[in-house]
């Protein structure tokens, strides 16, 4: 119980809002509950400060792996691209160590890995390709239009003639 | 019109198809059949599994840097005369 009461007393103490807009705000809670190890561990020496919630917001990319729409979209982008890169080493390294299948197999693995990547990209070219929406009449529309600009630019006396 | 456009397309989408199958075959599967069968005769030898796509890449960056210089040249004789 006093373990209890003295949490409190320092949860009430520290600066910690409850509520946070931004969706960092769902860290709040593990935040709140390391620093009062923190403080409860280390007995209140101040020799080693927790880190405010605004040094951690600097360290929270690296830190959340969860799907949020609050960061820049470059660093997800990419983290998810070197993520999806280290898991795939990952399990071609654990594949060559652990020898499942035969050994000139994992050594073909990446050159494969990436001549299927290249035909996807090509079939994906394809497909765009072969269901691009064309609109018939908005052509007919704009021409008429195109038109219509030229002899009316032609008659303020705007030189349109680029044919 | 566009009926170039699905043409080209659709040629394109057979073409990485079957490049999807054949190198699969080639480097999956085979391995698995008997030397003894009549598929193997389709398929050329197994180093060239790895010697065609990676002299295809070394082409296609080559010709990449070929262009670029290309224009690259293009660009600054024009902007010498010009």
């Amino acid at each position: 119980m006093i373990i209890l009461r003295n949490a409190l007393h320092i949860f009430k103490r520290s600066n910690i809002p409850l509520y946070d807009t931004r969706c960092s705000g769902l860290w709040m809670g593990p935040y709140g509950l390391t620093s009062l190890v923190h403080d409860l561990v280390l007995k209140k020496s101040k020799s080693m400060a927790f880190p405010s919630p605004v040094a951690l917001d600097h360290l929270m990319p690296f830190l959340l792996i969860i799907p949020s729409n609050c960061f820049e979209f470059n660093m997800k982008h990419i983290l998810k691209i070197l993520a999806l890169l280290v898991v795939v080493a990952a399990t071609w390294i654990t594949l060559l160590e652990t020898s499942v299948v035969p050994h000139h197999y994992t050594w073909l693995l990446p050159v494969y890995l990436i001549v299927s990547l290249g035909c996807y990209g090509l079939l994906m070219v394809g497909v765009g390709l072969m269901l691009f929406p064309t609109c018939p009449q908005e052509a007919v529309l704009l021409q008429k239009d195109i038109v219509e600009a030229k002899e009316f630019l032609g008659r303020r006396g705007v030189d349109v003639g680029s044919d | 019109m566009e009926l170039a456009d699905k043409a080209v397309g659709f040629l394109l989408t057979a073409i990485s198809i079957s490049i999807f199958v054949y190198y699969t075959f080639w480097v999956i599967i085979l391995p698995f059949v008997e030397k003894d069968h009549f598929v193997h005769e389709y398929f050329l030898p197994q180093e060239y599994a790895i010697l065609l796509p990676v002299f295809a890449g070394v082409a296609l960056l080559s010709f990449l840097c070929v262009f670029v210089g290309f224009v690259m040249i293009k660009s600054n004789n024009k902007k010498k005369s010009a």
